[in-house]
């Protein structure tokens, strides 16, 4: 089923890479789950799963740093999926691994602490607030490039970061570009099922999100993501493991920007600055987040950042945010989490500064653990453009 | 007492059944259990399916043993069932011909769907023209011997490793001891009875008896792949020759084997163009063999008896055995030869042996291996306090410390070092335990022919992630831990308090 | 999208990189995996049978490259200095000689740029070995017994227990991240204090290089002082907490100097264009390939015995027969045979650290000889020399 799922040299680089692994004191790694663990399974299918196995965030850094390629966090999913749960963790789990579920009800991230609690969810991390549809934001487009983009809308951006899906459809707007937004409803790419070790309820979710999609996609000319893990699920999970092929190349928001914002937009970012506006101007953190290096690397949003003229750009130091989609809100990953969290706080100092990071699990948390506003960079680069351009100041107003 | 030479599954074999026959025995080996033919094969408790057309005897023979080794040592076997496939390449005719001496031998074979095995086993080839279920097994051969060696010492029997016997002394046409040459010199060890059980190394024992036997020596080739691909013994169903054999074997996959005559009882050199060409017959059976992580390749050498003079090739001499009491020939009396056979019917050979061997002692014991189980005894099991020294074979230094032996016998009853890593990790810490427990040893030479003959494995199937591992486990012997011989490495004699880049130094 | 492209991230990508920032010109790496370095302790090796370090390799048959004195202790300053930078502690100034390092076998090893937090001595002296019980790697009663043995030195050891929240799935990172919380610092000194008096005040005492990931020289300081007496590590196998240190500060330094590491297995470089297998494509003036060689991946080794370059898909060579090889003498010769391209580190052939112990030597001269291609140095003397360029590999 795989390739290279006996390659492994045992150099051990992939632990060195581990952020669960660095800060779990029980946690035995990518190695002795994935590789170590493959081969007594092929010896004998009826090795005992580990206990620890589902405390694997599926952040691939390990299967990244892997020399010889072996698929090491795709075999810890199959381990993950091997291991016997209590009915209540399987219900809660069910639960994450869909959830194009909750984000159809998003209200249901309001449920409280004596409902969610007994089921193993967490409550030391902070759940989404639900946003309702933003209007539309932006004027009439600036130019008309007859393309048109579709914009995948992941359940977090439905569910609770509207305004980022605004300001990403106001920018692509206002770039020339007739957007659609996809799917049509609240749907999937699969990923939260696979990184709850249920590759083939994965499977099954991305195959009908696929077809959801599939009418739309003909006339696109790219689908632009706002999450960095479906960005790289549907470029890497889609066509190698669920033979799933898009018509259409998919891109992440951020690299769409640098690639096909018109020279205009760019200058306009420049331009126009107060005084006033460039005392107050903050530090910009970067958080690149772990599926975004895996799938691209690191430095592309610094680039961005760089590029829509913002001061003071520090890349965060920081492995793993300790969001990991749904993990950060299961019980018994709470702490590990704030953990892996918290090395951002020794970082992060001021909470006026600003934090871009390219998904909106990783944004909430660590808005969460720093107390400054972590957001998509769609909804950064927006902001500044409304502030200099002096249009009707911050996006955030008009959610309310 | 008897004397029987050489400490592989027949030498052992031979030892047991005489001690539980209340024989006193010695068991005399130039190396240590397992050194020779019995721990070098591909691990495959034969059903006897493989040699029901050419050799009929040996199939029977391995179908009855195979069935009594299930019973009497399941703790060494492991009862994966075997297919034998034919691929649309292969003769049909000798499909016929196969069946029928399966059903004259007794053995039980099911047909199965060619598309239902394609489709279960996704490694073999396409072109699945038929394929048979059968009996096969797995043997762990280094287990058995150790449960053999245990039992022998347990029945009061010696076990004399690194002795090469040198002389059998005779009175009166009458063989009356052994000398063999030691560690420590010379021992000399009073018998009635010597049994000649060296196996590739029985020529020249039977010189010492003065009465030469005919061997023909051939040695297979088998490249070793580092996870078990297949759960099932898988064959090739045509006339048996090279490279038609998978052996699912603990972890790995054993692909087997060659057939190539020579006179010395050590192979030579593995030579790149045979490792080549097992690998394109393998691929016959597994298109996508290329691609499977390869760990090393080894040989080992079949003893086989040419009763009738010289064959032609050695796939024509028999794998039935014969048991010669010299004493009919030319050599003296009490002396006797156990030659040809196969793994899987070490039992019989030994059976057979003794019998005769008792016959001429003049006691009426009667065997009971058939009946009397082997078992396993108790490996102290991993103990959750502590590491694993060997992470790819999962051993502990508690598994190695219960093991009373040399670093090779640790690393034949635990399997460390054996893994993926071929020890690149876990050598210099199992160098390490062993030397706490056996100081006087020299540990710095154990760990150099541990490393050597990892290496001499890993050389021949030098390519994909096995070169990798290679390149770094030569970085991690001579750059992190300075096993080489360099000044750089500070292991000259003439270095002690030198700064390393003083002058003075020579390389 | 850059001047130059870097493909890899061991420690010859790390160290072209640092060079180009240094003279601020733009440059991307692009790697498919991670690199060496947590493999190794972090030591950069020039082993130099002769004090002259001009001519390094006077008394071996092998000289892979001469280059001039100069040059030599321009190359080995600029590391040092771009360690320093990125809080990567080593002396600031270059070594005049080769030290001894202690392995955790017990052997000594020749090493010329070591970080502080690892021992080395320019004569062998008596030393304290501590080992912990439930770390695979350290063997301090082996360890002692061969240095004893080796030196002929004296030398003393201590096994300490498990702490208690230890379980058997401690490899070094694990022993590391717990060194790293007060909770484990306050352990490893109350079980040193406890042997404390045993141990001679003059001899220094020497730990498994785990005492922490980030806090390693905050917690050899601290036991330093509440002992007394000199704390320092010795060097374990992988993975290596000494070369981890290294490139989580290394690459963190590159990355604040807004060096971009983007992942992506580059399958070709032609007349400057690279392409990654996932369609992304730039221009860059040169590429610099330090992909490894065999070890890396940068050279593949074929079933029957070929030697595949995959970025080229060409065959650079044969294994004999019987496969007995040197496996450095493998490599890229440093010219690609195309203006644009130069290998370096391992990828490079002609140099064989297991055998001469020059690891850190063929990192240094051959990503010099790369950039010196590039010709952003061209204003540094040493680039010009005739002699900088000669490569008399096998």
């Amino acid at each position: 089923m795989w390739e290279n799922d006996d390659a492994c040299i045992k150099c051990s680089i992939c632990i060195s890479v581990c952020p669960v692994y660095g800060q779990d004191l029980e946690f035995p790694g990518p190695k002795a789950l994935g590789p170590d663990w493959f081969r007594a399974y092929q010896a004998n299918p009826l090795t005992v799963p580990s206990e620890h196995v589902d405390d694997c965030t599926f952040c691939q850094l390990c299967e990244a740093s892997c020399p010889v390629h072996v698929p090491i966090a795709h075999l810890i999913a199959q381990h993950k999926s091997l291991k016997k749960k209590t009915w209540r963790i399987n219900l809660r789990d069910r639960i994450l691994a869909h959830p194009h579920w909750v984000a159809r009800y998003p209200r249901l991230a309001n449920a409280p602490n004596f409902l969610v609690r007994p089921l193993g969810f967490g409550t030391q991390s902070r759940w989404p607030r639900p946003q309702r549809r933003v209007a539309p934001l932006s004027s009439s487009p600036q130019a008309d490039t007859r393309q048109i983009v579709g914009l995948f809308v992941d359940c977090y951006s439905r569910g609770f970061d509207q305004d980022v899906l605004s300001a990403a459809q106001a920018l692509l707007e206002l770039w020339g570009f007739s957007v659609r937004l996809l799917p049509h409803a609240s749907h999937c790419c699969g990923a939260a099922a696979y990184a709850a070790g249920q590759p083939e309820e994965g499977q099954r979710i991305a195959h009908s999100t696929y077809d959801a999609m599939t009418p739309g996609l003909t006339d696109l000319s790219q689908i632009v993501t706002l999450n960095a893990t479906c960005d790289s699920t549907l470029r890497e999970e889609w066509p190698l493991y669920w033979n799933l092929s898009l018509p259409v190349p998919v891109l992440s928001f951020s690299e769409f920007a640098l690639d096909k914002a018109p020279a205009w937009f760019w200058d306009a970012m420049h331009k126009g600055m107060t005084a006033r506006q460039e005392q107050g101007e903050t530090t910009s953190w970067i958080h690149t987040t772990c599926r975004s290096r895996v799938s691209r690397g690191d430095g592309i949003l610094e680039q961005l950042a760089d590029k829509a003229g913002l001061a003071a750009i520090q890349p965060l130091n920081l492995a793993c945010c300790g969001a990991g989609g749904s993990y950060a809100f299961k019980e018994e990953h709470e702490k590990t989490a704030h953990a892996l969290g918290a090395a951002a706080l020794e970082q992060v100092t001021e909470t006026h500064d600003r934090i871009i990071v390219d998904s909106g699990t990783c944004a909430l948390h660590l808005t969460q653990i720093t107390g400054a506003l972590a957001k998509h960079p769609a909804y950064w680069l927006y902001q500044r453009f409304l502030s200099l351009t002096q249009r009707s100041g911050d996006i955030a107003s008009q959610e309310k | 007492m008897v004397v029987v030479i050489g400490a592989g599954a027949t030498g052992l074999g031979v030892a047991r059944d005489l001690a539980l026959r209340g024989v006193k025995v010695t068991v005399v080996d130039q190396w240590e259990p397992g050194f020779g033919t019995s721990g070098r094969f591909h691990g495959l408790l034969h059903s006897g399916a493989r040699y029901v057309v050419t050799d009929p005897t040996a199939a029977e023979d391995c179908y009855r043993e195979n069935t009594l080794l299930r019973a009497v040592a399941p703790d060494a076997i492991e009862q994966t069932g075997g297919i034998f496939v034919r691929s649309e390449d292969d003769d049909p005719g000798f499909e016929q011909a196969w069946l029928k001496g399966c059903d004259r031998a007794g053995i039980p074979v099911t047909a199965l769907d060619p598309r239902a095995v394609r489709q279960r086993y996704p490694d073999l080839t396409t072109r699945v023209a038929s394929a048979y279920w059968v009996p096969d097994g797995v043997l762990e051969g280094f287990h058995l011997l150790q449960m053999l060696a245990k039992d022998v010492l347990a029945h009061d029997g010696t076990l004399l490793s690194k002795h090469r016997v040198t002389a059998i002394q005779t009175v009166n046409g009458r063989v009356t001891s052994v000398s063999a040459q030691g560690p420590n010199g010379e021992v000399e060890v009073g018998c009635d009875a010597v049994v000649n059980a060296a196996g590739p190394w029985a020529g020249a024992v039977a010189d010492l008896f003065e009465d030469p036997i005919p061997m023909h020596l051939s040695y297979g080739l088998m490249i070793l792949f580092a996870h078990r691909k297949f759960p099932v013994v898988v064959n090739r169903l045509k006339s048996p020759g090279d490279g038609d054999i998978f052996v699912p074997h603990q972890h790995v996959t054993i692909l087997g084997t060659t057939d190539v005559a020579q006179d010395s009882p050590i192979a030579p050199d593995i030579q790149a163009s045979e490792v080549l060409r097992l690998m394109d017959l393998g691929r016959e059976l597994v298109p996508g063999l290329d691609s499977w992580r390869v760990l090393r390749a080894f040989t080992g050498v079949r003893p086989l008896y040419d009763g009738q003079g010289h064959a032609a090739t050695s796939r024509e001499v028999s794998r039935d055995f014969k048991v010669i009491d010299h004493q009919r020939r030319k050599g003296p009396a009490g002396s006797f030869s156990v030659v040809g056979g196969k793994w899987t019917t070490f039992r019989l050979m030994a059976e057979r042996t003794a019998d005769i061997v008792t016959q001429y002692l003049g006691i009426s014991a009667p065997c009971v291996t058939a009946q009397v189980p082997l078992t396993l005894h108790p490996v102290t099991s991993f103990s959750a306090s502590e590491p694993y020294l060997c992470e790819c074979e999962k051993v502990s230094a508690s598994q190695l410390t219960a093991i009373d032996g040399s670093l090779s016998e640790w690393r034949t009853a635990t399997w460390f070092a054996m893994g993926p890593c071929q020890g690149t990790f876990c050598a210099h810490r199992v160098t390490a335990l062993h030397h706490a427990l056996f100081p006087s040893e020299d540990s710095g030479a154990a760990l150099q022919d541990l490393r050597a003959e990892r290496t001499k494995g890993m050389l021949p199937v030098l390519w994909g992630a096995n070169a990798r591992e290679y390149a770094l486990q030569q970085a991690v012997r001579f750059q992190t831990l300075a096993e080489g011989d360099p000044q750089w490495a500070g292991n000259s004699p003439g270095l002690k308090n030198s700064s390393p880049s003083s002058e003075g130094v020579t390389l | 999208m850059s001047a130059i492209t870097i493909i890899g991230q061991g420690p010859a990508a790390l160290l072209a990189a640092s060079f180009i920032q240094e003279v601020q010109q733009d440059c991307v790496i692009v790697a498919d995996s991670e690199g060496s370095l947590p493999l190794w302790s972090g030591s950069f090796d020039f082993h130099a049978p002769s004090d002259d370090i001009s001519n390094p390799w006077s008394l071996l048959d092998r000289q892979p490259l001469m280059l001039p004195a100069e040059t030599w202790a321009f190359l080995w300053e600029s590391l040092v200095g771009f360690e320093r930078a990125a809080g990567i502690p080593v002396a600031a100034d270059i070594p005049s000689h080769n030290w001894w390092t202690i392995t955790c076998t017990g052997k000594s090893k020749s090493v010329f740029v070591v970080p502080q937090w690892q021992y080395v001595q320019k004569t062998f002296l008596p030393v304290w070995f501590i080992g912990f019980q439930g770390l695979a790697d350290s063997m301090a009663d082996f360890q002692c017994h061969t240095y004893q043995q080796q030196t002929g030195v004296d030398a003393g050891f201590h096994v300490l227990p498990n702490p208690t929240p230890w379980t058997p799935s401690w490899g070094p990172i694990r022993w590391a991240s717990y060194m790293d919380t007060d909770e484990g610092l306050s352990w490893l000194l109350s079980e040193i204090q406890k042997v404390a008096p045993e141990i001679p005040k003059t001899w220094p005492i020497l730990l498994p290089q785990v005492i922490g990931r980030r806090r390693a020289e905050h917690n050899l300081q601290a036991l330093t002082t509440a002992l007394g007496q000199m704390v320092f590590e010795y060097p374990l196998v992988t993975p290596s907490l000494g070369g981890m240190r290294i490139r989580d500060r290394w690459v963190w330094y590159l990355k604040k100097q807004g060096v971009p590491f983007l992942t992506g297995r580059a399958i070709s470089v032609e007349k400057g264009w690279v392409t990654l297998a996932d369609g992304r494509q730039w221009h860059s003036d040169h590429v610099i390939v330090a992909t490894g060689g065999i070890l890396g991946g940068g050279l593949e080794v074929m079933v029957d015995g070929r030697l595949r370059d995959p970025l080229r898909d060409t065959v650079v060579g044969r294994m004999p027969p019987g496969r007995a090889i040197d496996l450095y003498s493998w490599g890229q010769p440093a010219d690609y045979g195309t203006p644009e391209m130069t290998a370096c580190g391992s990828q490079c052939g002609g140099w064989d650290p297991n055998q001469d112990g020059n690891g850190g030597a063929m990192i240094l001269a051959t990503v010099w000889q790369s950039l010196c291609r590039t010709g952003i140095f061209s204003n540094l003397g040493s680039c010009n020399s005739e002699r900088s360029v000669t490569h008399v590999g096998k």
